[in-house]
């Protein structure tokens, strides 16, 4: 009996044991998948804020990031090196005009060492046709560190691998190269600036190819430096780097161009690019001296010239027109207009088209040139806000009547306080009150038409949008007032540049 | 190797992992490889020599003071000089070079500046970094086994871990043998959960301290001491009031990290601080501000200098003159002792007269003054009928603390103590009150924003300050996770879900990856006693 008691106590001893041994398991497998999520959390938090503070920068980092949005095998022509690519080569144009499908990979003043790395990047997805490596920078300004702005935007666009760990080591000074390795050593105080732009990425789809248009107009003489046959020098890295990314490209068996970009050349600095030619004669590697071919270009460094080291949108589409039939001529590139596959070209062809449309509406208007800006206006991806102001009598230039007219506006609807909003010849609203609200909706964007009569105040017709308008603008809030003195304003909308063209009043 | 850096985190992420994996054994002999390491990164060879060559003489002379030993006395009495010659000659050089030269000047004596500026040089190229730390340290344990208080140390190795353990050579906290000796060497230390997040948690609040914090205060602070002429009237004490939160926020915030660290070791170090801003007196304010020097100093200097024959002497004399029980009227003899600890504690934050002054001597005279004052005040208390037992008076009490504490401690920060003394004449040229409401705050080298987020980061500190300060929060025992004063807060948030527990740590971590002043532009590895 007594036996028998002892072995109950044992066995509840052996029970208890057990039951203590499984439940510490259970708390240590309990601990180690707490210990998992806050790792997961933590983890989640660094990719989000990453990406949320990185700087959205069109000088380099928007560039990478939207290349890796491109279906595989779709690039065909891969355009490398400084700004001189990405605001000369207009890849809008290049696929209206030639079917070529072309990514503008490049940065702002971009050295040889950051332009082997991107090219890197550049094939890991992608099998171009032919890369085009632009050799302006290391020949303007030959160096071997740039500042950190520039590094920052040469490199921190590539995605966290070893190639960028590899950009960063050759770009950076000794000392710096740890800090810069961590992204948010740079770019965590950008919480003060976060905008729209840094949480809704408008360019998630895969429509922007690189190409960033210089909107200016500077007049500059046309340098000539066809007598220049001196040798310039460059740095050793420069050099060095100039060497391995041709022998990297045609170690791919890919066919590479170098060329230097049309702009206001100097004697110095066509004496280095010399030098870059020489060394691209050693490969047996082909170039284009773009600044020996103004002339065959029909460029006009009156009206073509943005600043002096690039071309502006006029420039920059001549250029484009130029390049694009000597590359359709040298290059086995196929024309790719109505394959689906490609239908983001088409996008990035009619984005260009409206950007330019838009730069000719906005010069229209500084020129007062009432007839050219109306019949600008006739473009199917604008919306037209119009007012017309009191005591208003009508147009004395007949032939304005007819632009308003094929904008769907009739004459007899402009009296005194109309108020309209026009879309594809078409009037899509009409108010001829004193006060009215009109809202239109696109996308993200909202758009409100307002006239509000104060009492014994004046009348204020205003269009008021919401949130960042356009690409790299930061404005929170943007107001335009319309001027109303006698006479009909326009403001006007763009649907696919998701960006106001702005205001105009003719009298 | 700054605490806050990449190179730190993988060095502590390999050493813990090791030490993890290593039976209990070995996990001490890891930690003082790890510890030479760490010290091998942040000094020259010959600092490091330096410092072997002083852990090596120390070692054997403290084999040579125990009871048994021929000459323990004499042995004793080298040792300590040694050590506190090395740290007066090489921390101090520059300070006793000063005083001599203008001593010289007194005598119209010619100074050999080039001979002056050799041995400046040889003194910072041999001082071995954070010597204020470990040769208090080791003071502290030759002092401890020659009084008999702990048994001696025998193995050299583990002597030299509790010389060097890494997180300490830092910024201390200055421990003494009994506190740590046994944690770092008696018992295997095994990975826990608890234990890690606990750590890292106290590590990220550190740095919330230091980065979101302290750094912001110190762009105010330098503005208004570098350019003190443009800030008259209120500024002054503004900026030393900002100063005191900066160091604060700094030396805490570094403790936080330095104990949290050490936390996820299974090695709980002592505090260095308990809420100061909550004292009601200056002296009780030293008690819970950079503890471990004052229980230092408390330990070997002050009973060690009330034990010399000379204040035996002296104590002696006293009785005499002034009668039996004169303690508790005029102490003179503790008052005295008092002042050299005081002088000592400013020296020890300096070679210059602001430190000396600032946070040495002034402390040392208010807290004696009110000592001496203690009648006068409790007859006013009573002829004006004070109640003493509310809030109103204790806040009276803090703020008057506080306000004796900043005006020394500005002078810490001025570079010397003639500028500390012009800045208090500039701050009382103007009344100014203005500067508070006009926006002018805005204008002190961070804008509108930034002044709000290190409002909105203080407004945070005070919250859990004030739950720290809650019942059972001062000096309660620590769990088995360590850090006594800490508990209340992570009683609170560890009976919180774990999902809730893990959001105040993830925002906490957004808040610090954001709104720190780290990279690039910023200095944020330069901790203000990291030079001690």
């Amino acid at each position: 009996m007594k036996e028998n008691t002892d072995n109950t106590i044992t066995n509840n001893d052996g029970a208890n044991e057990a039951a203590l041994k499984s439940s510490a398991s259970s708390g240590h497998i309990k601990n180690i998948a707490r210990l998992l999520t806050v790792l997961i959390v933590f983890g989640v938090i660094l990719v989000f804020l990453d990406r949320i503070l990185l700087l959205k920068s069109k000088d380099g980092i928007e560039q990478m990031k939207a290349y890796y949005r491109q279906p595989e095998g779709t690039v065909d022509a891969l355009f490398v090196g400084s700004s001189h690519i990405f605001c000369h080569v207009n890849t809008g144009l290049l696929w209206d005009e030639y079917g070529i499908s072309g990514f503008d990979l490049a940065a702002a003043e971009q050295p040889f060492w950051n332009s082997y790395h991107y090219i890197v990047e550049g094939l890991k997805t992608q099998t171009p046709g032919v890369v085009v490596l632009d050799i302006t920078t290391p020949g303007v300004r030959p160096t071997d560190y740039q500042p950190e702005n520039w590094l920052i935007t040469n490199t921190y666009g590539i995605r966290h691998n070893k190639n960028r760990i590899d950009a960063i080591k050759i770009s950076a000074l000794k000392d710096s190269f740890k800090r810069l390795l961590v992204p948010f050593n740079s770019m965590h105080a950008r919480y003060a600036e976060l905008s729209e732009l840094d949480f809704a990425d408008y360019d998630d789809t895969a429509r922007f190819k690189g190409f960033d248009a210089r909107e200016t107009v500077v007049s500059f003489e046309m340098p000539d430096i066809s007598g220049v046959t001196e040798r310039g020098e460059l740095t050793e890295k420069e050099i060095t780097y100039l060497r391995k990314t041709i022998e990297y490209v045609q170690g791919k068996g890919i066919p590479l161009l170098l060329m230097s970009s049309p702009y206001v050349v100097t004697p110095e600095e066509q004496a280095k690019f010399n030098t870059i030619f020489d060394i691209a004669d050693e490969y047996g590697v082909p170039y284009i001296d773009f600044n020996l071919l103004y002339d065959e270009m029909g460029l006009d460094f009156e009206t073509d010239i943005a600043e002096i080291l690039h071309l502006n949108r006029a420039g920059n589409e001549k250029f484009t027109r130029y390049f694009g039939q000597y590359l359709k001529d040298n290059y086995n590139l196929s024309d790719h207009r109505g394959d689906p596959k490609y239908s983001s070209w088409d996008e990035e062809a009619l984005f260009q088209r409206q950007d330019t449309l838009s730069f000719n509406i906005r010069n229209a208007a500084l020129e007062g040139a009432n007839g050219k800006y109306l019949d600008l206006l006739n473009n199917s991806n604008l919306v037209i806000f119009c007012s017309v102001a009191p005591g208003f009598t009508g147009l004395s230039d007949p032939s304005l009547i007819q632009y308003l007219e094929s904008l769907g506006l009739k004459e007899d609807m402009i009296n005194d306080i109309g108020a309209f909003v026009l879309n594809s010849g078409k009037c899509i609203y009409e108010s001829h009150s004193y006060d009215f609200r009109i809202g239109f909706e696109d996308g993200n964007r909202r758009l409100l038409f307002v006239r509000n009569t104060e009492e014994d105040g004046p009348m204020h017709t205003m269009v008021r949008t919401n949130g960042s308008i356009g690409y790299q603008e930061i404005t929170d809030y943007e107001n335009h007032e319309m001027s109303w003195d006698n006479g009909i304003s326009f403001f006007v909308y763009d649907t696919v540049l998701d960006r106001t063209v702005g205001g105009y009043t003719i009298q | 190797m700054s605490l806050i850096s990449l190179d730190f985190f993988i060095f502590f992420l390999i050493v813990m992992i090791v030490y993890y994996l290593l039976p209990g054994r070995f996990q001490w002999v890891w930690l003082l490889i790890a510890g030479g390491v760490f010290y091998y990164l942040n000094a020259t060879s010959l600092q490091t020599c330096v410092f072997l060559v002083f852990l090596t003489v120390n070692f054997i002379a403290s084999l040579n003071i125990t009871d048994g030993s021929k000459h323990p006395k004499a042995v004793f009495r080298t040792i300590i000089i040694f050590d506190a010659a090395m740290l007066m000659g090489l921390k101090y050089t520059g300070f006793f070079l000063d005083i001599f030269e203008w001593a010289a000047g007194l005598f119209n004596h010619e100074i050999n500046y080039d001979l002056v500026a050799r041995i400046m040089y040889i003194a910072e190229e041999i001082c071995p970094p954070r010597i204020s730390y470990f040769s208090l340290i080791v003071m502290g344990y030759i002092t401890d086994v020659y009084w008999g208080r702990i048994e001696l140390q025998r193995n050299a190795g583990k002597f030299a871990l509790f010389s060097s353990y890494f997180p300490l050579m830092t910024s201390g906290p200055i421990v003494q043998y009994e506190q740590i000796s046994s944690r770092l060497w008696d018992s295997k230390h095994d990975f826990s959960y608890d234990r890690f997040i606990g750590g890292l948690e106290r590590v990220l609040w550190g740095m919330f301290k230091k980065l979101v914090i302290s750094e912001r205060l110190a762009v105010i602070v330098n503005e208004i001491y570098e350019y003190y002429e443009l800030y008259p009237g209120f500024y002054i004490p503004f900026a030393a009031a900002c100063f005191a939160f900066q160091l604060y926020t700094d030396f805490s915030g570094l403790m936080d990290i330095v104990l949290g660290f050490s936390q996820i070791l299974g090695i709980n170090l002592p505090e260095n601080f308990n809420n100061p801003f909550y004292s009601v007196s200056l002296a009780e304010f030293w008690r819970r501000w950079h503890i471990t020097l004052g229980e230092w100093l408390r330990s070997y200097v002050f009973y060690a200098v009330m034990q010399t024959e000379a204040f035996r002497k002296l104590r002696k004399f006293c009785k005499k003159k002034l009668g039996k029980g004169y303690e508790k009227k005029y102490n003179i003899p503790q008052f005295l002792a008092l002042l050299i600890s005081w002088f000592l504690i400013g020296l020890w934050h300096g070679g210059g007269f602001n430190y000396i002054f600032g946070v040495g001597v002034y402390m040392g005279i208010v807290i004696i003054i009110s000592e001496l004052c203690q009648p006068f005040f409790k007859w006013l208390i009573k002829t004006l009928h004070i109640n003493t037992e509310t809030f109103s008076y204790t806040l009276f009490m803090r703020v008057r603390t506080f306000l004796l504490f900043i005006f020394g401690l500005s002078f810490f920060r001025a570079e010397t103590l003639r500028r500390g003394f012009t800045m208090w004449k500039t701050a009382l040229s103007l009344f100014n009150p203005w500067i508070f409401f006009d926006r002018s705050l805005y204008n002190l080298g961070i804008n509108e924003g930034e002044f709000h987020i290190l409002m909105f980061s203080m407004l945070i500190l005070l919250v859990v300050e004030i739950l720290q300060h809650g019942e059972g929060g001062v000096g309660t025992e620590g769990d088995e996770y360590g850090c006594p004063q800490m508990n209340v807060v992570r009683a609170i948030i560890t009976k919180q879900n774990f999902l809730f527990r893990l959001l105040l740590f993830a925002v906490l971590f957004v808040m610090v990856i954001c709104w720190g002043y780290y990279g690039s532009g910023f200095d944020a590895s330069d901790f203000i006693y990291g030079r001690f």
